[in-house]
């Protein structure tokens, strides 16, 4: 492989994504200039928080080797859980609530992955039945409705600030902004980083070497499931109503956000700020779409389309890769 | 005969004897309508669908690679089956149903024979060419098949839509009676008390299992499943296998996606929203290592079987449907978590010998 193209591989790995979001940016801005209004990139920038916020703990995920499939049937057992707790707690009580919520399942799945030794595939897809089952019993399969006049404050994550004249979904923003970097100091700056990439890259050599791999794992699903949580409440507030038939399939829309970020699925390597890009370019490829009159079929069809046009480009590394050897 | 017997590993049937158990406790706890033959038809008629498909998955997970596509591949197999229907039929799906005759006189015939063939044969062929799509991304591109079907998965989804816009359709509006009763006959009818799709299910296992067992496809997806490096250097064709194998399982989605779209007579495109799992569920309960180099076309049958049995029956012994995901779940978990607990209590059960024989060696000392 020549100098260029070894250069060319390194920027792709650290800003393809940058680039993928640059070009939707160009194209919409041919067919559907209205996108480009500063209104409406400030809101397509809040609605992405709901995918951006659990594509955070799925980076760590799937940095460590695994993946999280039960993060749909979190958010829609959160949703309830919230729902239900506000009348009565009140909303901080009820936010944490949700979020501890959240976090046991994490533990769940954790421990179901270290101390029982299954797969991570089939760990987490039986505790993702698990806790919707959960769910749909705990409510009987009805929606929590919140009332809008007895709960006011439940539109707290969803309600519209004015900011430079803007209307913009302020908690949804600073909440996202707010995990990430969170996330990111954890994935550079601390221990726990080092571990969680450690134990992506081969999990037996960091168990030699004495790394605390059980609690990376429990630790790294207790964040997929807080985040997922987090990202439920928004969801929820939203739509006022918690059930638990919300989020099927969602883990899809964030694994799709976490791999289009630039994190590999052979573990051991994460990004961070991709995963970020990422959601924000799936969030505006959505509100384009929509503002070009296509509806939902068309969406689906473009996102399928991007992710393994991505994946070809990435598939094309690798195969340079083998010539070379 | 003998011989066969002796060839099968028993300790490997333990998703066989579970079913057994679970229709001898049925019985045993006297579920109501368990003992009929409608009950276990139903039971039949599900698993066949997640059977067919599940004899294609337990070749892919073999291979150590899986497909997340096919819910999504059968809702739009069987959303373009029927459209191709309605394209053949010469009568306007708009009009009353079951009306053949114009007012003016003109006798619509549906659907002429070629017609339908032609829609069978192209269904199935749709079925394949998805099938070589994944197969090609995931061995050519080197794509991880996890997220190349992934992407697929978005790609058929939204396809079903556009080749539907957006609606469901169903079946018997473009056809005449008659030809109404073949499409029935295939998705309901029985022969001796058993569905059709059963002995579909059936044929599609018997030659899942020959591909298996007994030809060099099936060696190479095991010896894949194992080991690439080994079997790249050992001369096999790796790329090739991997085609084959997606290729045939997108021949199996078309098939069960088929008999199907004939058995609820309609094709809607958000049907099936996780199929996939379903079945990835049934093979890997069927004891097929998701570590790849191992697999039963048996045992993913009688896997069917048994979730097929647990959905049909947990209404009848009055248990609310919403616990199906937990006790689903759970089986999974202590499927999966027995070999880990055997090697537990195995420890423990060293342990105490050798505290036993420490304790009689001080005594002896003393």
């Amino acid at each position: 492989m020549s100098r260029q193209a070894k250069l060319f591989w390194f920027y792709w790995e650290r800003f393809g994504i940058l680039a993928i979001l640059a070009l939707t940016l160009v194209v919409f801005s041919i067919f559907a200039p209205s996108v480009l209004s500063i209104g409406n990139l400030l809101t397509v920038l809040c609605r992405s928080a709901i995918v951006a916020i659990p594509a955070m703990g799925m980076t760590f995920a799937i940095c460590s080797g695994g993946f999280d499939l039960s993060v749909g049937s979190v958010v829609g057992l959160s949703t309830c859980v919230w729902a239900a707790a506000l009348p009565t707690l009140g909303i901080v009580p009820a936010t944490v609530l949700t979020l501890a919520a959240g976090a046991l399942c994490g533990v769940f799945n954790g421990l179901a992955i270290t101390k029982l030794k299954i797969a991570t595939f089939v760990a987490t897809l039986s505790m993702s039945f698990i806790i919707r089952g959960v769910a749909l019993v705990a409510t009987d399969g009805s929606k929590q409705m919140i009332s809008r006049t007895a709960n006011p404050e439940a539109k707290f994550f969803s309600q519209n600030y004015a900011v430079f004249g803007q209307q913009i979904q302020l908690v949804q923003l600073l909440m996202m902004v707010l995990v990430f970097l969170v996330g990111y100091l954890l994935y550079r700056y601390t221990r726990f980083g080092v571990y969680v990439r450690s134990v992506g890259s081969h999990e037996p050599s960091a168990r030699t070497s004495g790394l605390p791999v059980d609690r990376t794992l429990i630790f790294v699903f207790m964040l997929t499931g807080a985040t997922a949580s987090a990202s439920a409440l928004i969801t929820s507030s939203q739509l006022m109503q918690g059930a638990a038939t919300l989020g099927v399939g969602f883990e899809l829309e964030v694994i799709t956000a976490t791999i289009l970020g630039g994190t590999s699925l052979a573990g051991g390597k994460g990004n961070v700020w991709g995963s970020l890009v990422a959601a924000v370019m799936l969030a505006l490829i959505r509100n384009g779409l929509n503002l070009l009159g296509l509806s939902d079929e068309y969406q689906r069809l473009a996102i399928g389309l991007i992710l393994l046009l991505a994946l070809a480009i990435s598939g094309i590394q690798e195969l340079t890769k083998e010539a070379r050897k | 005969m003998i011989r066969v017997l002796k060839k099968v590993d028993f300790r490997d049937l333990i998703i066989f004897y579970a079913l057994l158990v679970l229709w001898l406790l049925l019985v045993a706890l006297d579920a109501p309508g368990f003992r009929q033959f409608s009950t276990f038809a139903s039971i039949m008629q599900i698993a066949s669908f997640m059977g067919i498909c599940g004899v294609g998955m337990t070749l892919c997970i073999a291979s150590k690679h899986f497909d997340q596509s096919i819910g999504a591949m059968m809702a739009l197999l069987g959303c373009t089956f029927v459209v191709l229907l309605q394209a053949f039929s010469d009568r306007p799906p708009q009009e009353t149903v079951g009306v053949m005759v114009r007012p003016d006189g003109v006798v619509y015939m549906g659907i002429p024979w070629q017609g339908m063939l032609a829609a069978f044969l192209i269904t199935i062929a749709m079925g394949v060419i998805c099938g070589l799509l994944n197969g090609v991304l995931v061995a050519k591109l080197r794509i991880p098949a996890f997220i190349a079907t992934l992407g697929t998965l978005y790609v058929f989804r939204g396809s079903a839509y556009l080749v539907t816009g957006s609606n469901p359709i169903v079946i018997n509006q473009v056809m005449t009676k008659d030809q109404y009763g073949i499409f029935n006959y295939l998705g309901t009818g029985k022969i001796l008390h058993i569905p059709f799709s059963f002995y579909v299910m059936i044929a599609c296992a018997i030659a899942g299992g020959i591909v298996l067992r007994k030809m060099k496809l099936g060696r190479d997806t095991l010896a894949i499943g194992n080991s690439v490096e080994a079997s790249r250097a050992s001369g096999i064709h790796i790329d090739k296998t991997k085609i084959l194998i997606f290729t045939l399982l997108g021949f199996f989605v078309g098939i069960a996606a088929i008999l199907n779209t004939c058995f609820v007579a309609s094709a809607n495109p958000g049907m099936f929203p996780r199929f996939e799992f379903d079945v990835i569920t049934t093979v890997v309960l069927g004891g097929t290592a998701l570590a790849g180099g191992k697999g039963s076309i048996f045992n993913s049958i009688s896997a069917a079987l048994f979730i097929a049995t647990l959905t049909v029956c947990m209404p009848l012994l009055g248990i609310n449907p919403y616990y199906d995901g937990i006790i689903r779940g759970s089986i999974l978990l202590l499927a999966f978590s027995s070999n880990e607990i055997r090697r537990q209590i195995e420890v423990q059960r060293i342990k105490a010998a050798a505290r036993r024989e420490a304790k009689t060696r001080a005594a002896q000392r003393a």
